[in-house]
């Protein structure tokens, strides 16, 4: 009968795998080599076509409820991703996107994790065991490691600017129960205004002293040094985790690249050099965290006087001609592809539509299971049982005759 | 039976299209019922089905199975449009309600078969193109080897290891955090 399964035709096979968790279904490759090679190739096949399918999303907040667009094709300003019910309030903000799962900060200090395609949602507790204590939301990083297909919410314990050393990191795994506290080596800081970002499997960030990148393995969980920046950052420059350079009086914006496989053999490469109209626009700035979309480079302008932001797309193809150096102010006014009114902040980031569902990384605790019916929920800390209880509150209201 | 060439709507709902299976049975069932396949419902709009569609893929041990889903299946689409009408009225509520818990416990029983059928059903519902019946019949495959460990799975469906020990080493290391 084992020939059995070698006669399922790869795409049914594939489909009976994707409704057993990640986990689990990892484990499963353990089986036999057809096993293996299934699930390997579709883990490719699946990375490859997220990379070209990914999409801008713009987070638009600041000045009345936050609202997330997807950007593509001919809809100006993109599709209004649906939030659902209770997801979003007035100070939610967005932490970031992995395949098409979206994690946002709320104001109590906890977060949820949302698919936009299913409407699924996931509350995730605060990590301080202080109610009440508000955390900075650019302290957080969702990441994936996609060997293992682990989703992972990484909260540095920062405040403002460069922050003091600290001892841990807290780090909530999807699927888990409560915040872990990870140690890191002594003397570990961070400094915030670089933001942290988080790609292949990693989570990175730039310490106290403005030149060191560090790094958090998701999947080992280990806080290492990874290497020193190319060129020391000024503090005074606002320009999130872009390095930066001043030349001929304007603000020149460089952008490097981290290269190579290994895990020793990393060097920094210039891939872009961008030059912001800087000083006689100070209001038009590179996006952030996002900030290259296949052949454009983001940016984002404030309208003075009017409480609106514009995203922008400056096409690189005009870097070619000029030595690897982009000027936005070239194309003036670059093309807009978005206008976001009754807003003072947006952010982009790189994001898929996927349909994996959610609810395999429910625990078996009932109280993260929000409905559909759920327009609000918050979070008490249950000092007897030493973990958070959700409380949640719902409409019953249906439509009637 | 409906008369040839009427263009009457009652008439066509109870058209009948004969389906004849590998071991050339032939069954007779409502193109209501067929179209569940959506191999069929093309079949059907491209004229081809006079005379009987022959299904060679598929047993008529198997394709009696098949029927048996697609006719119970049919009756609850058929029931949800006649219903949508006046979906805001409590007792059909309670009775669309009542119809799904009996359709969930037919599923069920439906599945009670052993694993040799189950495969057979997975390839004709994919072969056929039942959305519905692949979706419950791999639902099920993929419950049999959740919380099993690779050795039992490996034993239940008869599976030769094949890995050497390297590679097994291999993926063990990549996926440690699975083993916890």
């Amino acid at each position: 009968m084992g020939a059995r399964w070698d006669g399922i035709p790869a795409d049914v096979f594939m489909d009976i795998l994707q409704r057993v968790p990640t986990s689990p279904r990892q484990r499963l490759r353990l089986v036999c080599r057809h096993w293996r090679d299934v699930i390997d190739d579709r883990t490719r096949r699946r990375r490859r076509r997220r990379h070209a399918r990914a999409k801008v999303l713009a987070f638009a907040g600041g000045l009345r409820l936050p609202h997330a667009y997807v950007l593509h094709g001919e809809v100006a300003g993109g599709k209004d991703l649906k939030l659902h019910g209770g997801v979003v309030d007035w100070y939610a903000s967005m932490v970031g996107s992995c395949n098409g799962l979206i994690c946002l900060h709320r104001y109590q200090g906890d977060a949820v994790v949302v698919n936009p395609a299913t409407g699924e949602k996931l509350a995730v507790p605060p990590p301080s065991k202080a109610p009440g204590q508000s955390t900075d939301a650019a302290s957080y990083s969702f990441a994936y490691h996609p060997a293992t297909g682990l989703y992972k919410i990484v909260h540095v314990p920062c405040r403002g600017g460069a922050g003091a050393a600290f001892d841990a990191v807290s780090v909530f795994t999807l699927g888990g129960t409560s915040w872990r506290e990870v140690p890191v080596p002594a003397g570990t800081s961070c400094h915030l205004k670089f933001g942290i970002v988080s790609v292949g499997g990693a989570t990175y960030w730039v310490a106290a002293d403005a030149h060191s990148l560090m790094s958090f393995d998701v999947k080992d969980e280990r806080v290492a040094f990874v290497t020193k920046l190319p060129v020391r950052v000024g503090l005074w420059l606002d320009l999130s985790w872009h390095l930066t350079t001043d030349m001929d009086g304007r603000l020149e914006l460089a952008v490097w690249m981290l290269e190579g496989g290994g895990k020793n053999k990393k060097t920094w490469a210039l891939r872009y050099r961008i030059v912001e109209p800087g000083w006689e626009e100070p209001l038009h700035q590179i996006a952030w965290p996002y900030a290259v979309h296949g052949e454009h480079i983001l940016t984002t302008r404030n309208k003075r006087g009017y409480e609106s932001v514009s995203l922008h797309a400056s096409p690189m193809s005009e870097a070619r001609a000029h030595c690897g150096v982009v000027r936005t102010e070239k194309c003036a006014p670059p093309p807009s592809v978005g206008l976001y009114d009754n807003c003072c902040s947006v952010r982009t980031f790189a994001h898929v539509e996927t349909r994996e569902p959610l609810a395999v990384y429910r625990c078996n605790d009932d109280d993260d299971k929000i409905g559909d019916d759920v327009v609000e929920w918050s979070w008490n800390f249950d000092s007897e049982q030493g973990r958070w209880k959700l409380m949640l509150h719902c409409s019953r209201v249906r439509s009637s005759t | 039976m409906a008369s040839a060439g009427s263009g009457d709507e009652k008439a066509a709902a109870a058209a009948m299209i004969t389906l004849i299976s590998s071991d050339n049975e032939k069954f007779e069932v409502t193109e209501a019922t067929a179209t569940l396949s959506q191999t069929i419902r093309h079949m059907i709009e491209d004229g081809c089905t006079d005379g009987g569609v022959p299904l060679p893929n598929v047993t008529s041990k198997i394709l009696a199975r098949v029927i048996e889903y697609c006719k119970k299946h049919a009756t609850a689409a058929a029931g949800e449009e006649g219903s949508s009408s006046s979906f805001s009225d409590a007792a059909f509520l309670e009775v669309d309600r009542a119809f799904l818990e009996e359709l969930e416990e037919f599923d069920d029983a439906f599945l009670e078969v052993d694993r040799a059928t189950l495969f057979d059903l997975i390839l004709a519902a994919n072969y056929l193109d039942i959305k519905g019946l692949l979706n419950l019949t791999c639902q099920k495959v993929a419950d049999s080897v959740k919380g099993k460990t690779p050795e039992q799975i490996r034993e239940m469906y008869n599976i030769v290891n094949d890995l050497t020990p390297e590679e097994e080493a291999e993926i063990r290391r990549e996926t440690q955090w699975a083993f916890e």
